[in-house]
C-alpha cells in the first residue's frame, strides 16, 4: 500500500541562510482519507514531519475533488467540537499529525465521490517549503477506526 | 493493588460531589468521571459511570416519519445511544461503522437483543429520510430519532454528556456541531452503566456486547 509519498521543492529555502543552520526539511507520510459517505464531507488525514532546524506552517491545501479544504481541530473532553486551524505549524525537529478524533483536512463539497480502495490527489502548500503533492489511500470508515483506536490507545489507558 | 474498595470509595465521593455540584460543574468535566479501571473490574472494557444513569424519558421521529418512545421501544434490550449528525466528518460514522460490523458478526440470539439508537443534534439539516440514508451505510436496523432539540438536549443532560454546539458557517453554507464521541450503553435492566468513548476497537465491542446482554449489575 501506498503510505508515504512526497517531498518537492524541500531545499528551495535551505539556501536561504548563511548559517550553518538547515531550514524546515519537509516529508508527509500515512496519509489516507475516509470513504466518505456523502459528497458533503470528507476527511483526510496524514502527518507532516520537519526534520529541519526552522518551523514551517501549513499555509493551505489543494484538491481538484473538492470546492473546499480546510484543517480542523476537535477540542475538548470526549467530545469533539471542531475548530477551524489556519497556518498550522510543524515545529523545528517535529510534527504536525492528523489522525480520526483530532486535527484532520475536511474536504467540502465533492465534486466526485471517492470510494475505498481509491485514491485523493492533494496539493499542501507550506510557507516555506512550497507545494508538496500527496496522494491518500481511501479506507472504509471500518480501517479508519480500527487506525483511530490504535492512535488513542495511549491517551485512553 | 486491591481496586474495588478503593473505587468503591471513589465512586461514593464522585456521586455526592455530582449531586451537590450538579449543574454548575461543565458537563465535559462530568463525562469525564466515568472511568476504565471501574469497567475492568467487571470485566468490561468501556468506561464505568461512578453511578448508575436511568435511561432517558423521551419521544422523537423516527426515520418512518414516526413518533418514536426511547424508553417503552427499547425496554429490555442493550441499547447503544449515541448523539451525532449525519455531516460528522468522522467520530459518528467511525462509532456507527464499527458496531455495525461488530453486532452483525454476534450469534443472532445476542443480536436480537441489541438495539443501536442514534438521535441526530443537527435536526436542522437531519430529515427522518436522510438519516435512514446515511444508517443505512452502517446497518438498516440502526434506529435513527430527529426532533426538538429541547428534547434532545435534556436527555444528552440526563446522561452528562456535553451539549451540542453548533459551529460558524463556512464559505460553502455548512456547518459542524460539536458533539459527544461516546456511545453510551445501557443493559436489560434500562440503566447505563458504561460508556465507550470514541477510539474503541471493534475487538472491545466484540467483548463486551455478549457480556452486556447478560450483565447483572448485582453490586451497583
Amino acid at each position: 500500500m501506498v503510505r508515504s509519498l512526497i517531498l518537492a521543492g524541500v531545499f528551495a529555502v535551505a539556501a536561504c541562510g548563511s548559517p550553518p543552520q538547515r531550514g524546515p526539511t519537509i516529508s508527509v507520510a500515512d496519509a489516507y482519507a475516509a470513504e466518505p459517505v456523502s459528497s458533503e464531507v470528507a476527511a483526510v488525514y496524514l502527518t507532516i514531519e520537519n526534520t529541519g532546524d526552522q518551523p514551517d506552517t501549513l499555509v493551505s491545501v489543494e484538491t481538484a475533488i473538492a470546492a473546499k479544504v480546510d484543517l480542523h481541530r476537535m477540542a475538548g473532553m470526549g467530545a469533539s467540537q471542531m475548530r477551524a486551524v489556519h497556518n498550522a505549524e510543524i515545529p523545528a525537529h517535529g510534527q504536525l499529525r492528523l489522525r480520526p478524533g483530532g486535527l484532520h483536512l475536511m474536504l467540502m463539497d465533492l465534486t466526485t465521490l471517492p470510494h475505498a480502495g481509491d485514491t485523493i490527489d492533494l496539493t499542501l502548500e507550506l510557507r516555506h517549503a512550497g507545494t508538496i503533492p500527496v496522494r491518500a489511500p481511501v479506507l472504509s470508515y471500518l480501517e479508519v477506526g480500527e487506525r483511530a483506536a490504535v492512535g488513542s490507545d495511549q491517551q485512553r489507558r | 493493588m486491591n481496586p474495588t474498595p478503593i473505587y468503591k470509595q471513589l465512586a461514593v465521593a464522585l456521586t455526592v460531589s455530582i449531586m451537590v455540584s450538579g449543574a454548575c460543574q461543565p458537563r465535559a468535566q462530568q463525562e469525564s468521571d466515568a472511568s476504565d479501571e471501574g469497567a475492568a473490574a467487571y470485566g468490561l472494557r468501556g468506561s464505568l459511570y461512578p453511578a448508575a444513569l436511568a435511561k432517558p424519558e423521551f419521544v422523537l421521529t423516527d426515520t418512518q416519519g414516526q413518533p418514536f418512545d426511547f424508553r417503552r421501544e427499547t425496554n429490555g434490550y442493550v441499547t447503544l445511544l449515541y448523539f451525532g449528525y449525519t455531516h460528522c466528518p468522522d467520530v459518528c460514522p467511525i462509532q456507527m461503522a464499527t458496531l455495525g460490523a461488530v453486532i452483525r458478526q454476534l450469534p443472532p440470539d445476542i443480536q436480537e437483543r441489541i438495539k443501536v439508537v442514534f438521535v441526530t443534534t443537527d435536526p436542522a439539516r437531519d430529515t427522518p429520510e436522510r438519516l435512514k440514508a446515511w444508517l443505512h451505510n452502517f446497518d438498516d436496523a440502526f434506529i435513527g430519532l430527529t426532533g426538538d432539540t429541547a428534547v434532545t438536549n435534556a436527555a444528552q443532560r440526563a446522561l452528562l454528556l456535553p451539549l451540542p454546539q453548533v459551529g460558524p458557517t463556512d464559505s460553502t453554507g455548512g456547518y459542524e456541531v460539536g458533539h459527544a464521541a461516546a456511545v453510551v450503553a445501557f443493559t436489560p435492566d434500562d440503566s447505563a452503566h458504561v460508556r465507550y468513548p470514541f477510539g474503541v476497537r471493534q475487538a472491545d465491542w466484540a467483548h463486551d456486547l455478549p457480556q452486556l446482554v447478560e450483565m447483572q449489575w448485582s453490586d451497583r
